[in-house]
């Protein structure tokens, strides 16, 4: 089987990449969206942090 | 020393964190496995010709959609008699996944259906219980950031997950109850599988791949969860600093 033979699946590509790439672009997504919510967890935690170490050192 | 102590968020941040690699490496290999198996070893089927390769995305995603569902169920158990923060906040780290993983069964399905059934979509017992789980996992998201008040907002969510719960044996019992188009399992705890082997095998892999992927992205979510929780209440061991002595329990 060549490349343009395996990408065209004997005429079902459109099925079958649009179910494997569909499931690859969520799952991409869903890294992205997990990893962007954790660096912003983050940063507003070490900024209120930051905020009472600045207030303890004013005292 | 006790696996209650994990039940606590500070004792189960770092233990997530040293967990979500190892789950992420055991879901990469077996994914490449099973796409390798799935659509280079496995053969064309005498039936369906090669569109039947959707099965191993599909059947995966479905199993996950109700496995994940469940344990948000245990959890929402949990959640309900232990009182546990821990248990309210799994649950709300599974669900984006299982909601994620209900889609893609669900278009999947479509995209399979098309070529064999002659049809997208069909209100069958099958799809229509599926579509139904769908719509619990966005009411539940829907539901927990709708009530400012986390402790009444997990209490609410748990109640409905748990509710919910009824679904997922109509779900998997629905094409032995009812005539439906979706066709019967082919694997089955009680009957030897009605595929070939290397089939089987790419079907399991892949099942096993997104099973992996889901402890590792739920473990990544948990603990961002952890973090959004603790914010604003002046507990900062999540950006490094040590606890204060008693003050962040479960």
């Amino acid at each position: 089987m060549n490349g343009a033979e395996f990408f065209s699946m004997v005429g079902r590509g459109f099925y079958i990449w649009g179910s494997f790439g569909a499931f690859a672009i969520a799952i991409i997504l869903e890294i992205m969206l997990v990893r962007l919510r954790g660096r912003r967890a983050q940063a507003e935690i070490e900024e209120e942090l930051m905020a009472v170490k600045i207030r303890g050192r004013a005292r | 020393m006790s696996l209650f102590k994990y039940a606590s968020p500070v004792a189960f941040y770092p233990l997530a964190g040293q967990l979500v690699p190892w789950f992420a490496a055991l879901a990469a290999v077996f994914g490449v496995a099973g796409l390798y198996l799935g659509l280079f070893a496995a053969p064309e089927d005498f039936q369906q010709g090669e569109v039947y390769r959707i099965i191993f995305i599909h059947v995966p995603a479905a199993w996950m959609a109700m496995f994940i569902y469940l344990v948000m169920a245990m959890y929402g158990v949990m959640a309900l008699t232990f009182n546990t923060r821990l248990s309210a906040m799994m649950m709300e780290a599974l669900a984006p996944t299982g909601a994620m993983f209900t889609a893609i069964a669900l278009w999947t399905g479509a995209l399979w259906g098309r070529p064999t059934w002659g049809t997208y979509w069909a209100w069958d017992a099958r799809m229509t219980s599926t579509l139904i789980l769908l719509f619990l996992y966005i009411g539940y998201l829907a539901l927990i950031n709708a009530i400012e008040d986390k402790k009444r907002a997990d209490k609410a969510g748990a109640l409905l997950v748990i509710v919910g719960s009824v679904n997922v044996p109509i779900i998997y019992f629905s094409v032995k109850w009812w005539n439906t188009l979706h066709q019967g399992a082919s694997v089955s705890v009680t009957a030897s599988p009605k595929m070939a082997a290397i089939m089987l095998w790419a079907m399991l892999a892949m099942a096993i791949a997104c099973w992996m992927y889901a402890i590792a992205v739920s473990l990544t979510r948990v603990r961002a969860i952890i973090r959004e929780r603790e914010h604003g209440r002046g507990r900062f061991w999540v950006a490094g600093e040590l606890p204060a002595k008693g003050v962040a329990g479960s």
